[in-house]
């Protein structure tokens, strides 16, 4: 499938949320979608429900921004935020075939020479994952805030990028 | 006398959690337990009261690779009690749906989970360095049964489309066309796999099946036909509880699937289908199949790859078949009226064998379920192979003894998942 970009010239930055319809689970899909909404023509958002989806989406992408629910123990509504390579997310974690981890799938993209430059992986700390439920109001009243936080880690980059990485 | 203890903590590149525990004595084998320790996931009795209509979602849940296979089964199963009769062309987006479904499927498992072990890699990851191309192709492939999946299922993972008496939808033609180039490129992409994994350098290892596999008089088994063995017998699927009965082992949460009178453990999965039904492949894949150097049927379970890519092939060509000539069905759906009743059947999932049977209340709520997965008909064949496979590598190191022996496993495809969960693998020497 070809890719629309929204601007001709640029860096080509896909922003893929990764998630399901369950509570908390949704917060990739949300956030990229807002991001999208606050960066218009900045990037492209697409939402799967499988990390291996990204294989599908890398053709010509210069810059990928993931973001997908996580859990470590932290406060729900929290953000982790790694650049690949993330020692902390072993590629080879994955003991099953049916779901391949996000690690493993980023690691397969980039020995088969199709992961692009950059990768940011955002991680949001989830409460609960109710099947078809709302977001939990920590992750809920917690997405401006993602949402910005990302968009100004982005906008901070690209400036510092800027004729230099995308000339 | 001597005792060796070989302990291996998690079979990798394989679906769902479980161990194998092997006993040897004075460098003699004495046990293998395929032990599947994680708790049973209580289906049949989650969907016990539930309105028939909810079955096929429900089950679909079983598994995340083979969900059609469930769905497949559940309907036709229930359409069985119903006495619903669906249409030509629901039956043909029915195979094309389960083409999807294979695809996805073997081309997985073909290409990150089997081929690293014939070609010395320990990962799929370490394979696509060296292997880019062939693993870009594999990568594909799998894509392609998955946009099948989304486009007639509604979605790749765990369809929503499938409903008792068909689809809730046919999709509109443009759609299907749309497929119609990709899915010509990889008959051609099916082609090369087979011959690439065909060309491995595979042990000499053969094992006394009992091959079992849906056969049928004018097609290659996948959602339809009667049951068959290798040693030559037939019978309707709805005498497949008289011919085959569960046993309970301790080292296992999983029933172990059996030949009823004998006991004698079987085989299900590609190799057997193929046996069992290699003139019914579609044409391309008859020919590379005698094209190959092998012996049909082929009872070297380390050759299942070559059968995968055998009917790699053939869904690819089928599936192609079925898009190109594509009208929606009309209606897509056939309707029915609750009645008490009940009804099986069983059909192909990628990994062989399934089989459903309910029985329905007057009120469409399902009062009895039984599923018996592949997996848990291929755990005793397993254990047998591994005894019979130990002893040509029980000279090695223990750590060599451990990887060839997941070697093996690992090429049934087992879905541990599907017959319960993880495999944790111990061998003790003797």
């Amino acid at each position: 499938m070809t890719e629309s970009w929204p601007r001709e010239t640029g860096p080509r930055v896909l922003a893929l949320g990764i998630g399901s319809p369950h509570g908390d689970d949704q917060i990739g899909w949300i956030v990229v979608r807002e991001l999208e909404a606050l960066l218009p023509g900045r990037m492209t958002a697409w939402t799967a429900q499988q990390p291996a989806e990204l294989l599908d989406r890398l053709d010509g992408v210069d810059e990928l921004i993931v973001c997908d629910a996580c859990r470590s123990g932290c406060e729900a509504g929290s953000l982790h935020c790694w650049t690949w390579p993330v020692a902390a997310l072993p590629a080879g974690g994955h003991s099953g075939s049916h779901d391949l981890s996000l690690p493993f799938v980023l690691a397969l993209a980039e020995r088969l020479g199709r992961l692009p430059r950059r990768v940011t992986i955002w991680g949001v700390e989830l409460g609960q994952t109710a099947p078809d439920g709302p977001l939990t109001s920590a992750v809920r009243n917690a997405v401006p805030q993602l949402v910005r936080a990302i968009a100004d880690d982005w906008c901070a980059r690209a400036s510092r990028q800027e004729g230099d990485d995308y000339a | 006398m001597t005792e060796r203890v070989i302990r291996i903590e998690a079979l990798t590149r394989v679906e769902g959690e479980g161990g194998l525990h092997v006993r040897l004595h004075d460098g003699v084998v004495e046990d293998v337990q395929l032990q599947i320790y994680e708790p049973p996931r209580l289906f049949e009795a989650l969907l016990r009261g539930r309105l028939l209509e909810d079955v096929p979602d429900i089950v679909a849940r079983i598994c995340g690779i083979c969900p059609v296979a469930y769905q497949m089964s559940s309907v036709h199963a229930l359409e069985g009690a119903l006495g619903v009769q669906i249409s030509p062309a629901i039956r043909r987006l029915r195979r094309l749906l389960y083409c999807g479904e294979w695809i996805e499927s073997h081309a997985l498992h073909v290409y990150l989970l089997n081929a690293p072990d014939f070609l010395g890699f320990e990962s799929g990851l370490e394979m696509a360095e060296r292997f880019p191309n062939e693993v870009n192709r594999g990568l594909r492939m799998r894509k392609l049964g998955n946009r099948l999946l989304d486009v007639l299922g509604g979605r790749a993972i765990h369809p929503v489309n499938v409903t008792v008496g068909g689809f809730f939808r046919a999709p509109p033609v443009e759609a299907m066309q749309q497929l119609i180039p990709e899915f010509e490129w990889a008959v051609q992409a099916a082609i090369d796999t087979t011959h690439w994994v065909a060309g491995f350098d595979f042990p000499d290892f053969a094992c006394d099946y009992e091959l079992v596999s849906l056969v049928h008089p004018d097609e290659y088994p996948m959602n339809e036909g009667a049951l068959a063995g290798s040693s030559g017998w037939t019978a309707p699927v709805s005498g497949f509880e008289t011919e085959f009965g569960e046993q309970q082992v301790p080292h296992s949460t999983a029933l172990h699937c059996v030949r009823a009178g004998t006991g004698r453990c079987y085989l299900v999965g590609p190799l057997a289908r193929v046996a069992l039904n290699r003139e019914k492949l579609s044409p391309t894949a008859r020919r590379v199949a005698d094209d190959l150097r092998l012996t049909w049927p082929c009872c070297n379970p380390f050759q299942s790859i070559v059968a995968r890519g055998l009917e790699l092939i053939h869904a690819f060509e089928e599936a192609l078949a079925i898009l190109k000539s594509y009208e929606p069905a009309k209606p897509p759906r056939i309707r029915y009226e609750h009645r008490a009743g009940e009804g099986c059947a069983a059909t192909e999932a990628p990994r062989g064998l399934l089989y459903h049977r309910y029985r329905v209340d007057e009120g469409g709520h399902v009062c009895e379920a039984r599923i018996v997965p592949p997996t848990s008909q291929n755990q005793g064949q397993i254990e047998a192979d591994l005894r019979a496979w130990l002893p040509a590598i029980l000279s090695e190191p223990d750590d060599v003894v451990a990887r060839r022996s997941e070697n093996l496993v690992r090429c049934y495809d087992p879905c541990i998942s599907c017959s319960t969960h993880f495999l944790h693998v111990v061998i003790e020497r003797g």
